[in-house]
């Protein structure tokens, strides 16, 4: 037996944990915004999570039965990299030029990182305000027997 | 006198009522007595065909021992309980580092809060109804 106390926790707590996936990413972003050469030794490129719909609901589903089954959500599915060249910044004595004494720089754009950011941390908050909203709900429900 | 005899006179006034109409007869009479009886009867033999009540026959030991509210309420403590360790293992978690999820803590001990303040409404019900009967007149 499953008490689900709070209505929608479940699926807010996925995309808690999704959005803030998405928040390490633009960190890593950010903090790669000069970085000329990855692990793999090519330029660093910037990278972007994609969610999806997450939804494991039983066969036999009765509206308002509570079943430990029933799961809902979102999650990361992947993180690809943007595949945008980068500047070309000719700077012949960078030990990551190439032979025409070319470096690439990342194609990262800083400000559109912040506006990301920003984006990502209102989502954040428009979840927990969900799960305020519904802890709410449900002590105000308890309060009916008082 | 004639207030009087625009009054209705005696053999009108037995007339109505065919049991003391004045030239009734004794067979008459029984007859019409015996049908009231008759339809009387008529009614007892149809109240007689409505089943009676089942009794219930299983003795008060094993009513008790049928899962009741007891056991229903101790699963919900259990739940509750539960929800409670749940939420301490995630906090612990959090604290030793093993997990970043602080919404999924913080979360977990509301969902907590929130089913122990629902425990603690269900146990002041239960109390206060024992103490309705506990004062009830007898």
């Amino acid at each position: 037996m499953t008490m689900n106390l709070i209505p929608g926790v479940e699926s807010t707590g996925s995309a808690l944990s999704a959005e803030k996936i998405r928040l390490e990413i633009i960190a890593q972003n950010i903090a790669n915004s000069n970085t000329t050469q990855d692990a793999d030794g090519n330029v660093y490129k910037r990278k972007e999570v994609a969610f999806e719909e997450y939804v494991k609901i039983p066969e036999r589903r009765v509206p308002g039965y509570v079943d430990e089954n029933l799961y809902q959500g979102v999650r990361v599915t992947d993180v690809f990299d943007d595949q945008t060249p980068g500047r070309m910044i000719y700077n012949p004595g960078h030990p990551h030029a190439n032979e025409d004494g070319m470096v690439e720089m990342p194609n990262v754009d800083v400000s559109r990182e912040m506006v990301d950011l920003i984006s990502a941390s209102r989502a954040y908050e428009a979840n927990l305000t969900v799960v305020k909203t519904s802890r709410r709900m449900a002590q105000q429900a308890m309060a009916i027997g008082k | 006198m004639n207030e009087i005899s625009s009054l209705p006179s005696l053999s009108d006034l037995l007339g109505q009522n065919p049991n003391l109409r004045p030239n009734v007869t004794a067979s008459e009479l029984r007859s019409n007595f015996e049908n009231q009886i008759g339809s009387t009867n008529q009614a007892t033999t149809n109240v007689n065909a409505i089943t009676p009540v089942q009794i219930d026959k299983t003795s008060p030991t094993e009513r008790v021992n049928a899962p009741g509210f007891a056991s229903m309420f101790e699963n919900f403590i259990k739940g509750v309980d539960r929800k409670k360790k749940i939420s301490a293992k995630e906090t612990q978690d959090l604290i030793l580092g093993r997990s970043d999820n602080i919404h999924e803590a913080m979360v977990k001990s509301q969902e907590a809060g929130v089913a122990f303040n629902l425990m603690i409404e269900v146990r002041n019900k239960l109390v206060d109804s024992y103490k309705e009967l506990m004062r009830m007149q007898v």
